[in-house]
């Protein structure tokens, strides 16, 4: 290898639901390995101090408070993202609005309204996001986008419903991309996480939560556990790579066969 | 609708069995469809009842002359079920190589002996239906069953493979994968069955139809395909 693959120097960065969390941790880490950041997200004080945390590294970062789910706004930030840094690189579709998923409710309950904001807050934005950035990709020859979906794309527990069809559109969503960009050498990836503090402060959090156990690698994993996979699905190390979903979950879903403990022996001892 | 939807009337068929809980259940499925049945299961087992059995001793290798002796029996074969798994629960460490291969003999290596034994007949006659019994722990995994997945793994990726394989021969090749399939209630712990979305324990009954299905003309443009028949395990996180 010539040259360093995580030297992101010139490149341009849109993360999405930048403020906190995952997003949080993933613009400040491209903005140290040199890439220029936007930060996409609702609320200005929360993005503007992960774009103070970038300015602190000595790198550039601009803060747009951002609905992704409105295809007028989404077009607006890509469009400044390339006036203001001349190009991008880079999309992180990271936002998303979980809440519209209420397990009181029976399915015939849920109305079309909250139908579609469970459906837009975590599929559509990422699409108007992936539509707009991907334009300027493959006209430059060149182009990053990586998304984040969830363990409930997969598999799925009662009372969810948006949540996971959307996260499972989500899934689809890389792969189709993934080919129709083939080409162009615009490579879009997805991590599936599992459990996942997203606050700093959780991660000191002793283990006392038993939903957690079931988690076969004994721990809820962190914001900072997904970073590095994020960074490499961003850079040309994964060049390669593309319309791939990488879990990160601690193997839980591969292990969701029986509860953790369960452990057989042949033959079976007696009891 | 085909002409005669599940129905395997007279269809010459063979049903190689460890005769462990679902080999009576599948037996009688086949037979009350319509099926001629031979079963070929382990020497010093009582079969379950068939127009005839031949006994093999459980070894993979043993499999081909079984296999090609029933299919001589009834001069012909239409229908091939393997119901072969064999549950094999050991911390790898702990494992010998001796025991590894032996758990994927028994387990996966049958599988294809038998699916080749037939595969001379069936591809001569341009027909035929093969259905593998495996294990959703060949999609998922447990503590302790390292060799026993592996080897499922491999029946249901075989599966896919013939079905292609076989594709335009008109053999189709399909399986049925059972969930936490037992006998009665109290052969695993009650917390296993709390954990299955249905919060019920599989039965052998429970394959007995989808096998008739698949066995049948039917099935005649889905291949290659797992059917899982689990209790919703599959889908939950």
């Amino acid at each position: 290898m010539t040259t360093d693959p995580y030297d992101f120097s010139g490149r341009v960065a849109l993360v999405t639901g930048g403020g906190s969390g995952l997003g949080r941790e993933v613009a400040i880490g491209l903005g140290k390995l040199g890439a220029s950041v936007v930060v996409a997200g609702r609320r200005p004080g929360p993005l503007q101090e992960t774009v103070d945390s970038i300015h602190a590294t000595g790198h550039r970062a601009l803060a747009v408070p951002t609905d992704v789910t409105d295809s007028a706004q989404v077009n607006a930030i890509v469009d400044r993202t390339v006036s203001h840094f001349g190009r991008i690189d880079i999309l992180i579709n990271n936002a998303g609005i979980s809440g519209a998923d209420d397990p009181e409710k029976a399915v015939w309950e849920i109305t079309d309204e909250v139908w579609h904001r469970g459906i837009d807050g975590e599929l559509t934005g990422s699409f108007f996001c992936a539509r707009a950035a991907g334009k300027y990709m493959v006209e430059q020859g060149y182009g990053k986008i990586v998304n984040v979906s969830s363990g409930f794309g997969y598999g799925t527990q009662r009372g969810q419903v948006m949540y996971g069809v959307a996260k499972a559109g989500v899934i689809q969503l890389t792969r189709v991309l993934a080919m129709q960009w083939a080409r162009d050498n615009v490579n879009v990836n997805c991590i599936v996480p599992g459990l996942f503090h997203t606050l700093p402060e959780d991660m000191e959090k002793p283990l006392e939560d038993r939903s957690h156990r079931f988690i076969p690698v004994g721990y809820v994993a962190t914001a900072r556990d997904l970073v590095d996979l994020v960074l490499l699905l961003c850079s040309d190390a994964s060049s390669y790579m593309t319309g791939e979903n990488i879990m990160v979950d601690g193997a839980a879903l591969i292990g969701a066969y029986a509860p953790w403990g369960y452990q057989p022996l042949t033959p079976t001892p007696e009891a | 609708m085909s002409p005669a939807p599940f129905n395997l009337k007279d269809k010459k068929t063979v049903l190689v069995t460890r005769c462990g809980i679902n080999a009576s259940v599948l037996a009688d499925a086949l037979t009350e469809a319509g099926a001629i049945l031979t079963v070929v299961h382990p020497e010093g087992v009582t079969p379950p009842p068939a127009s005839a059995s031949v006994p093999w001793f459980r070894d993979a290798a043993g499999l081909q002359p079984a296999v090609a002796s029933a299919m001589a029996g009834m001069a012909g074969i239409d229908i091939l079920v393997n119901d072969l798994a064999e549950d094999f629960a050991k911390p790898l460490s702990e494992m010998s190589y001796e025991e590894w291969r032996t758990a994927i003999d028994h387990n996966l290596d049958s599988v294809f002996v038998s699916c080749q034994a037939a595969s001379g007949r069936m591809l001569a006659q341009q027909s035929g239906h093969i259905v593998n019994i495996a294990s959703g722990l060949g999609a998922r995994v447990v503590v302790n069953e390292a060799a026993f997945s592996a080897a499922q793994a491999g029946v249901i990726h075989l599966t896919r493979a013939l079905g292609l394989e076989w594709a335009r021969d008109n053999i189709r090749v399909n399986a049925i994968v059972g969930g936490w399939i037992v006998d009665s209630d109290d052969t695993l712990p009650d917390k296993v069955r709390r954990y299955i979305p249905t919060q019920r324990w599989g039965r052998p009954e429970d394959l007995a139809g989808v096998l008739v299905y698949l066995a049948s003309d039917s099935c005649s443009f889905t291949t290659g395909e797992p059917f899982f028949v689990d209790g919703g395990i599959m889908i939950r996180t």
